[in-house]
């Protein structure tokens, strides 16, 4: 069974490689202008945009690092600057991104995907066959728990990554449990667990399941000095992660997420969004035609991560109900079910507990996956223990089939003819709704009957098989394309302005106005942007970049910029939707409805500022489809009688929310006079129109003059946009000479020069752990500013500034230190004294007794065995060119620099060899004892 | 093995002290042979500045701890500097290492005539040096104290460590970490875990007191700070691409001639090939003495061939880039694998028959023997080559004619004023024999191998134009790298500030441009 599975993830796995698909939402980048002139398709779910944005960039980058023989501590392409390593979402030691770090992308993205929802199916098997469960109980809950919302939606998050290990962690405390003598291995495996879910990379998800845990093993254990102990192997757990979380602690106090977070956004879920576990599509979803979020405060992926299906959801609320005074179990995850509940939606007096420091900063709303995991174990328990469902269900099963079965036709009828009854809109989501309504009707009846048939006559494999197909097709079903397969033709494309910003010198970009290359996407291109994109962000310089550029869009864009912020953060490139030496004359402001651009004719009437007029900006809407309807701008008399310029454009070309400027024929307007401007649609029907966004009756519109302004340097105009270059906008300040040595992620190498004595100010992130070095002296910088800022004395000097995280250090330390801790204890009780190696010395007679009956000739044949495998390894190592690491640079002119190679390929290929000497003693070993 | 009496163990080694003073290995001796410029020539010039005043580690760039070079130091005060007194401390040096690996082979109980060919190997073949098996030291005398359960020889051991690390940081390191494996093992075996971290708690005394000590009298001569912050850097530079000098693991070509098996025999025998046997050869005695230590009844000895395997494992790390250095791994081959041929020729069970404990015996002669023949030429110093002149600040030590050619030539140029100079190439023993100063704190160019340490290089040059630079016109570009590839800015500064001024023997002498010829206007 085990190996057709594996069979089929590989055959599905190189099957995807060999036809270009990657599970990822690449085509998320048809958003945005730069990406998408108006030929490419709407994305098929557009919440699903951090894995595109934050973690493959990071771990693009993460990769190029490692392989470069660097470790990723820096990212040195976003906001001057941020820690990589101690941001944990970027999961560097996570083991299942090792696969990425060395297989090719096409196999690597699929597989971390696949492997992942098989490590949960498994650890959930296991935990459910340690609590002695039948085997049908045990697939379905695992059925159940695999394939509910969270694991799904949340795939390509590091959250997953964590919430995996929540069966697993409950499996070790159940085998605390039910364990006497070998003990210490579960203990071993609790601390190791932790260190991995901890490397994971979602601390939040963590502290979520983590509670559970610590609930599970009091109730469990129902023993201090036992609680204590598995409490203890967690924290050493946590310590063998020291080399993570250090660093990340001082991210985390040396962030802006301190203390602001919380007034940002609403960490919970609000309570109507309770009904998605009802009906899921309520009011649609990000990955079908239609979809609104339920409130302002949350969307689809936050509220539906309490969903395991509808059917499920009723039968463990029902079967909680009736067997919770029988079944212990029950009862407590019912309490569990309940209690996370009430902290995901913040319910009084549970929801109490939100206010405690740092879990007030976390998404709470996110314990509704725990709540579901316990929701699913109350169904579990319901499965097993059907017999004990009173006997009223036994007697009456076949009348409650039929009655379930009515009722489900009843319903689904009425739901179908319910616009005789009241008057529905005449919106086309309307009938997806009757639609999405009927079927989870349908399915949940069927569900119902399956279970009470199984009530009836018994678990077999056909009402088994019919059971978990209902129970997936109310959520695997619904979320199976949730996140999109993709071509890897679009994974990251290159555009004019990402290739045009390639062949420039190294220089930070600032997006004005409309997303662009946005971040984290910049890494995927090497190239330097002025802003970050991580939920949490180094303080000093994001609190200084806010001050610098406080006017921001709707997409939290700066939408306006002055030359001297742009020279202070030395911002060197501007992508902008229109040229920003333009003068900008806005007409309208708000942006707070849509305005349909069908029959309607939006006129302004308008006194020019200035006298060329040469464009018009607006803030397109598309309903989220492809328009092909004809876009119409007009610029006449206040009398209407003389058309000075019109414009006209493909509806196409309009993307959501996105700014767009129809560039105009410049016109020479009379400063004096009044204008009008009208904006129209010709040939738009009510599903091939777009809208625009504004107040209640004007659309947003801004005029654009061409003054002759020459601030900055126009590089490239495309369609969408416009790449300008900041002139004079250094990455150092300094009032003498000076010349950039040598740059790399965590190593700046300058030669300043100069009469006077001044500050040197490169301006990139001041975090800990960056220090400088004046001829070789360590020397103290400004440690209050956002950049890293230093005295330099006159005279000619080499300035070395470079990173060195001294939590980096300690953590590593305290990991080494603990994981030597942890291995003693280990090969101490499973090897040592008390183990094996007692066991063998009081059988030494008898081993040698059975080597002396080895003959001397098979011996020889052995060691000639050995010797030619060996010799085989050897070779196939030696001329083998494994490069693995491509040095970034080199600091030296040696051996290596000349020869392009790397000392850290050596490394590897001398712990291949080490590798090759146990591996050839086996095959002689075997050949020694082989007795044929 | 037999005893052997205490007066013949005196003269044995008396014999081996005067054959390493007159004779020597690898044709180098107390008295006669070739002064090594770079390896040895590094240690003259440091002496050579601290005689001068100038601060070690702060004024002075050095790589390796204060312990390797203020005996020196203290020698050539209070004896006359010169090269006699250095090759005499090496001689010294080498006999010390000599009866290190003596004292492990007496351990192991090698068999008798192996021993003796042991003994003559060791002789021969140049690797054994002190600044590695001095480690061996150390892990002898732990093991010592461990079986005798003598807690003064523990204690020794904790005391002796912080001495390595502060002779040389990389061998210190390997011995703290054998020594931590040491003790990780004993955890895992023993029955009491408090008797065994009872028993470290000496090393660990020993180890605090010695290294408090140490620090208290470095930083009192205020250079302590400055030794830490090199050896950091130097420590990062050699573990990884940016080492000042070395290279890649060799390949071996394996010719497929079936006419001409000789060519395969020769490629197994090639110096490549060499390398590779000898670190497979320590990863296998590594896992032999595992499985010895389990099964065998005597787990001691094994013990002490897997500390030493273990050991020499780390120093073949430490040399991965720096091939060239797998002399130093030979000994280790020699030592312990003397120990597994000699078990297996005086084991009397059946396995190991004739044919078994031939194979090994001739493994390993082979071995030896064909290190042996890589030095053939180099066994007796080539007295025709020596010239027998008296050369100032080397006699009583004799080098070859060419050598005392190029001190002489150097030393009347100089023989005036003492001026600041600086050497282009990677000769820094000629600051000692020419006496003069370094204008610099580099006395081994490619040490300031790096970008900003070029740099400095440069603007101490700027800050302190030397009067003269020699350059070697026929100096040895280390590890195929010339001089002039590897520091252009260095190069590029002498070609813009200094012309050329003289030729004597392969020397170019170049003085500073007339047009710059002013103190701190160089450009």
């Amino acid at each position: 069974m085990i190996k057709v599975f594996t069979g089929i993830i590989i055959a599905l796995v190189l099957l995807l490689y060999v036809r270009g698909w990657v599970y990822f939402p690449s085509d998320i980048l048809n958003l945005f202008p730069i990406f998408n002139p108006g030929d490419k398709p709407i994305p098929h779910n557009t919440l699903v945009s951090d894995p595109l944005t934050q973690f493959e960039p990071w771990r693009i980058l993460v990769k190029q690092q490692i392989l470069s023989g660097q470790f990723p501590l820096w990212n040195p392409y976003n906001a001057g600057g941020v820690p990589l390593f101690a941001n944990a979402q970027s999961a560097v030691l996570f083991p299942l991104n090792f696969l990425y770090y060395v297989l090719p992308l096409g196999i690597s993205l699929n597989l971390i995907a696949i492997i992942k929802t098989v490590l949960l199916f498994t650890f959930t098997l296991l935990y459910l066959k340690s609590l002695k469960l039948k085997e049908h109980s045990v697939f379905v809950g695992s059925t159940v728990i695999t394939f509910s919302a969270f694991p799904i939606v949340w795939n390509l998050w590091p959250h997953s990554n964590v919430f995996l290990f929540l069966p697993l962690f409950l499996y070790l405390v159940e085998k605390t449990v039910a364990t006497k003598k070998s003990i210490f291995i579960w203990h071993f495996l609790l601390s190791v667990t932790a260190c991995i879910a901890i490397f994971g990379g979602h601390y939040e998800t963590l502290l979520h399941i983590i509670i559970l845990v610590f609930i599970y093993s009091f109730y469990r254990l129902r023993n201090l000095a036992k609680f204590l102990r598995v409490s203890l192997f967690l924290f050493l757990g946590v310590l063998l992660a020291s080399v993570q979380v250090l660093p990340f602690l001082e991210y985390f106090f040396n962030s802006l997420v301190i203390g602001e977070r919380v007034h940002s956004q609403g960490l919970y879920l609000p309570i109507e969004s309770f009904v998605l576990n009802l009906i899921p599509f309520i009011l649609g979803a990000p990955h079908i035609a239609f979809y609104k979020s339920i409130s302002p405060l949350t969307n689809f992926q936050e509220s539906i991560g309490g969903y395991t299906s509808v059917g499920v959801f009723v039968l463990a609320i029902a079967g909680g109900i009736v067997l919770f005074k029988k079944v212990n179990a029950v009862a407590f995850w019912l309490a569990n079910a309940i209690f996370f509940t009430m902290l995901s939606y913040k319910i009084w007096p549970v929801g109490l507990l939100l206010e405690l420091p740092l879990v007030s900063q976390a998404q709470n709303g996110r314990f509704s996956a725990i709540a579901a995991f316990a929701i699913v174990m109350m169904f579990v328990y319901l499965v097993e223990n059907i017999n004990l469902l009173p006997k009223l269900f036994f007697r009456s099963a076949y009348k409650l089939i039929t009655t379930t079965l009515l009722l489900g036709i009843t319903l689904v009828l009425l739901v179908y003819n319910i616009s005789s009854l009241i008057v529905l809109p005449s919106h086309p989501f309307v009938p997806i709704l009757i639609d999405h309504l009927a079927y989870i009707i349908l399915s949940t009846s069927l569900l119902i009957i399956a279970l009470f048939l199984v009530l009836r006559n018994g678990f077999n494999k056909l009402l088994l098989t019919l059971l978990i197909i209902g129970i997936l097709s109310q959520s695997a079903f619904l979320l199976i394309n949730y996140i999109p397969l993709t071509s890897v033709r679009v994974y990251y494309p290159s555009n004019e302005i990402t290739t045009k910003l390639q062949s420039l010198s190294r220089g930070p970009v600032l997006e004005i106005g409309n997303p662009s290359i946005i971040p984290n996407i910049n890494l995927t291109y090497g190239i330097d942007h002025a802003q970050n994109y991580d939920a949490i962000e180094v303080g000093k310089y994001a609190r200084a970049f806010n001050d610098a550029f406080e006017e921001r869009n709707h997409w939290s864009k700066v939408e306006d910029v002055n030359a001297n912020s742009l020279r202070k953060f030395g911002i060197s490139y501007l992508i902008s939707d229109y040229n920003l030496n333009y003068v900008k004359q806005d007409l309208q402001n708000n942006i707070y409805r849509i305005l349909p651009l069908q029959e309607e004719v939006y006129e302004f009437e308008f006194t020019p500022n200035h006298r060329n007029l040469t464009g018009v900006r607006v803030l397109p809407a598309n309903y989220n489809r492809q328009n092909d309807c004809t876009f119409k701008l007009e610029i006449l008399d206040q009398r209407k009688s003389q058309v000075f310029v019109s414009q006209e454009k493909k509806c196409s070309e309009f993307l959501d929310k996105m700014y767009k400027t129809v560039d105009l024929p410049t016109t020479i307007l009379d400063v004096d006079s009044v204008y009008l401007l009208r904006i129209r649609s010709s040939n738009a029907s009510e599903r091939n129109a777009i809208g625009l966004w504004g107040d209640s009756n004007r659309p947003y519109a801004a005029l654009l003059f061409d003054e002759g302004n020459k601030e900055y340097v126009e590089l490239l105009k495309t369609e969408n946009a416009t790449l300008l270059e900041v002139p004079y906008s250094y990455l150092v300040d300094y009032v003498g000479e000076y010349e950039l040595l040598l740059q790399s992620a965590t190593k700046f190498v300058y030669r300043v020069e100069s009469q006077y004595s001044g500050e040197f100010v490169l301006k990139k992130t001041n975090y800990p752990g960056w220090e400088v070095s004046l001829d070789s002296k360590q020397i103290d910088h400004d440690d209050k500013s956002p950049f890293i800022k230093f005295d330099v004395p006159s005279g000619e000097h080499i300035v070395v500034i470079k990173y060195v995280p001294a939590t980096f250090i300690a953590g590593a330390a305290l990991s080494f230190l603990t994981f030597l801790l942890l291995g003693i204890y280990l090969v101490r009780n499973l090897l040592g004294y008390e183990g094996f190696v007692k066991t063998l010395l009081s059988k030494r007679k008898d081993v040698t007794s059975k080597i002396r009956h080895i003959s001397s000739r098979k011996l020889f044949m052995s060691i000639l065995v050995t010797f030619l495998s060996q010799a085989t390894l050897f070779f196939l190592i030696n001329r083998s060119s494994i490069e693995l690491f491509q040095p970034e640079y080199y600091l030296v002119v040696n051996w290596f620099s000349v020869n392009g190679s790397s000392i850290y390929s050596d490394y590897l290929k001398t712990f291949l060899y080490f590798l090759s000497v146990p591996i050839s003693l086996l095959v002689g070993m075997i050949f020694l004892l082989w007795k044929r | 093995m037999e005893k052997i009496k205490y007066s013949k163990f005196i003269a044995f080694f008396g014999l081996v002290f005067i054959w390493l003073l007159l004779i020597g290995r690898g044709g180098g001796s107390g008295f006669f042979g070739q002064i090594n410029f770079i390896d040895e020539g590094q240690f003259l010039a440091w002496i050579n500045q601290m005689m001068n005043g100038k601060l070690i580690y702060r004024d002075i760039y050095v790589q390796y701890g204060p312990l390797m070079v203020f005996p020196i130091y203290f020698l050539f005060q209070i004896f006359e500097p010169t090269v006699f007194i250095l090759k005499t401390w090496q001689v010294l040096d080498a006999f010390i290492a000599f009866i290190v690996a003596f004292i492990v082979l007496r351990r192991f109980g090698v068999r008798s005539k192996l021993f003796y060919f042991v003994i003559l190997s060791l002789i021969i073949i140049p690797g054994l040096s002190f600044r590695i098996w001095i480690g061996v030291l150390v892990i002898l005398i732990a093991h010592f104290g461990y079986i005798k359960k003598s807690n003064k020889l523990l204690f020794l051991t904790g005391l002796l460590v912080p001495s390595l690390l502060f002779y040389s940081i990389d061998i210190g390191l390997f011995v703290l970490i054998t020594l931590i494996v040491f003790l990780i093992i004993n955890l895992i075996t023993t029955k009491k875990i408090s008797n065994s971290l009872k028993t470290f708690s000496f090393v660990l005394g020993g180890f605090f007191i010695s290294l408090s000590g140490f620090i208290f009298i470095f930083q009192s001569q205020g250079w302590f700070i400055h030794y830490v912050s090199t050896t950091i850097a130097f420590s990062e530079s050699i573990a990884g691409n940016n080492l000042p000098n070395g290279m890649g693991l060799p390949k071996v070509n394996l010719p497929i001639d079936f006419q001409n098996p000789l060519t395969f025999l020769k490629a197994m025998l090639s110096l490549e090939m060499l390398f590779y046997v000898s670190l497979f050869s320590i990863i296998y005695f590594l896992f032999l003495s595992i499985a010895g230590a389990i099964v065998r009844k005597d787990s001691r000895l094994y013990y002490l061939s897997f500390l030493i395997s273990f050991y020499a494992l780390l120093v073949f790390v430490s040399i991965v880039g720096r091939s060239g250095h797998y002399f130093a791994i030979v000994p280790f081959v020699i030592v312990v694998g003397a120990f597994f041929v000699s078990q297996i020729i005086s084991s009397k069970e059946k396995i190991f028959g004739k044919s078994i404990k031939l194979l090994f015996l001739i493994l390993f002669i082979a071995y030896t023997t064909r290190h042996i023949s890589i030095f053939r030429f180099s066994i007796i110093p080539d007295f025709r080559n020596i010239s027998f002149e008296k050369v100032e600040r080397v006699y009583p030590f004799y080098t070859t004619e060419e050598q005392a050619y190029q001190i002489f030539t150097l030393q009347n140029y100089f023989s005036e004023a003492k001026e600041q100079i600086y050497i282009l190439s990677n000769s820094p023993a000629l600051y000692f024999l020419i006496s003069q100063s370094n204008s610099t704190k580099y006395d081994l160019p490619l040490l300031a191998g790096s970008i900003e340490k070029r740099y400095d290089l440069v603007s101490q040059l700027k800050e302190n134009p030397p009067s003269y630079i020699i350059e070697d016109t026929k100096a040895w570009a280390v590890d195929g790298v010339d001089d002039a590839v590897r520091m252009p800015e260095v190069f590029e500064f002498v070609e813009q500030n200094y012309k050329e001024h003289d030729y004597v023997a392969n020397y170019k002498i170049y003085v500073l441009d007339e047009a710059s010829d002013k103190k701190g206007s160089v450009e």
